[in-house]
């Protein structure tokens, strides 16, 4: 038998909590300041310490259900922990090692960017490191159980282990340096390639593919020169336009179609343009062609269509409906 | 004053909304593909705090480096500011600019 979760939590914040503790149902300190430590080999279903500011460590020993430690100064976890269901280490920015051998049914590691390397003997259902820039591998021997892999922007992967060889779905968003697949992956559900290094899937030719969740077929992401102007105004679902137009290029298409020029003007970044491109059966397609004053990178960004002058539309986006109130004294 | 800094906007403001609740780190935003993010240089100059999905930066030394992989670096005078994202239209919402 254990205590209930209110006074256990009551206990752990006064400073008295004894070791060993087995708390029953969700331990919640989500956002407390208060929370510096927790008792040793704690026992708990749900453990949720989400935005704990004060919290450096989890306790040795700990046995749950669901670990929730979000956002969090956690830069470790401790070799002895239990995790059944769930660890969510969501934002932990300054986590940079996790033990070996670490097993649970999904590990959310989303955005934690001083992550390098993931634990060798790493055994899980879901795995989740979207986000971690800093992420240069995948363990040597681990194991994912058929459930979803996420390594969206995951952009110093260079290739993916031989053991990643049955999963349902995978996400490979802005994984610009990742060119193949192992020829032994089988997906079951489907492959999301957008931004992506991968031009082309000879071993997985049957796979459903996704660019930025758009179900599309294998030409828009391989032969994106093959995508017309006229095919992308003919096209009905305004998702999967949006992304023939992305695949084909704004400026491409810009010029393909005739857009006509409303208004132009300077920023920081050079000339910016306001441009209209009438769209059959439809509303206008606006937007605010710009350059970025420090990439010089051409974005083009959709405006509403009843938008007038370049520097309207570039107020608008900035969040500002009153243009005069837009008046950025720097702009990088 | 205002300032952009790529697709997230800062703005000086007089005061910390009631409610707010400290944010941990010193990140504003993160390039969903590049995984680059917006963020404070030195966490021992700032405090960033959020309320509603919105986040607010306190400044705590004289000044503050706001940096970006691919941006160029943005003072910041000690105070409180206000950062949200660029938006942008859709026929079907309006949403933040995804980057």
């Amino acid at each position: 038998m254990g205590i209930s979760a209110a006074e256990a939590k009551r206990l752990i914040l006064s400073g008295q909590a004894p070791e060993h503790l087995v708390v029953q149902g969700v331990l919640e300190f989500q956002g407390e300041k208060q929370l510096r430590s927790l008792p040793a080999f704690l026992t708990c279903d749900t453990l949720d310490v989400r935005e704990c500011p004060n919290l450096h460590r989890l306790p040795d020993g700990l046995s749950a259900g669901t670990v929730l430690a979000g956002y969090t100064h956690l830069q470790s976890v401790p070799d002895t922990i239990k995790v059944k269901f769930k660890l969510d280490l969501e934002g932990c920015t300054s986590l940079i090692s996790l033990p070996e051998s670490l097993k649970v049914g999904s590990l959310i590691l989303r955005d934690c960017v001083s992550l390098r390397q993931l634990p060798e003997g790493l055994d899980v259902y879901f795995l989740d490191v979207s986000g971690c820039s800093a992420l240069e591998h995948l363990p040597e021997q681990a194991r994912v159980q058929g459930g979803h892999v996420v390594l969206r922007g995951c952009t110093r992967l260079k290739s993916l282990p031989s053991w990643l060889n049955r999963v349902a779905r995978l996400d490979l968003r802005g994984c610009e340096h990742l060119h193949t697949l192992p020829e032994t992956l089988k997906v079951s559900g489907w492959i999301d390639l957008a931004d992506s290094g991968i031009t082309s899937l000879p071993h997985h030719g049957q796979v459903p593919l996704r660019w930025k969740g758009v179900p599309i077929e294998p030409r828009i992401a391989f032969d994106p020169a093959s995508i017309t102007g006229q095919e992308i105004l003919e096209t009905d679902n305004a998702e999967l336009r949006r992304v023939k137009l992305e695949r084909m290029g704004y400026e491409n298409f810009l010029a393909e179609v005739d857009a006509q020029i409303l208004d132009q003007d300077q920023d920081a970044g050079g000339p910016r343009k306001l441009l209209k491109v009438p769209l059959p059966d439809d509303e206008d397609l606006v937007a605010l062609w710009v350059i970025c004053p420090s990439t010089d990178r051409n974005y083009v960004i959709r405006v509403p269509p009843k938008m007038k002058t370049a520097h309207q539309a570039a107020a608008w986006i900035a969040g500002f409906d009153d243009p005069k109130l837009y008046q950025p004294v720097m702009e990088t | 004053m205002l300032y952009r800094h790529g697709d997230v906007l800062i703005q000086a403001i007089k005061t910390l909304p009631r409610g707010a609740q400290e944010r941990p780190g010193t990140i504003l935003a993160r390039g969903e593909l590049t995984g680059h993010s917006h963020r404070i240089q030195d966490p021992a100059t700032v405090q960033l705090w959020h309320l509603n999905g919105e986040i607010f930066i306190e400044v705590k030394a004289d000044t503050a480096l706001l940096i970006h992989e691919e941006h160029k670096t943005i003072p910041l005078p000690r105070g409180l500011y206000k950062s949200w994202m660029q938006r942008e239209y859709t026929p079907q919402e309006i949403r933040r600019v995804l980057d």
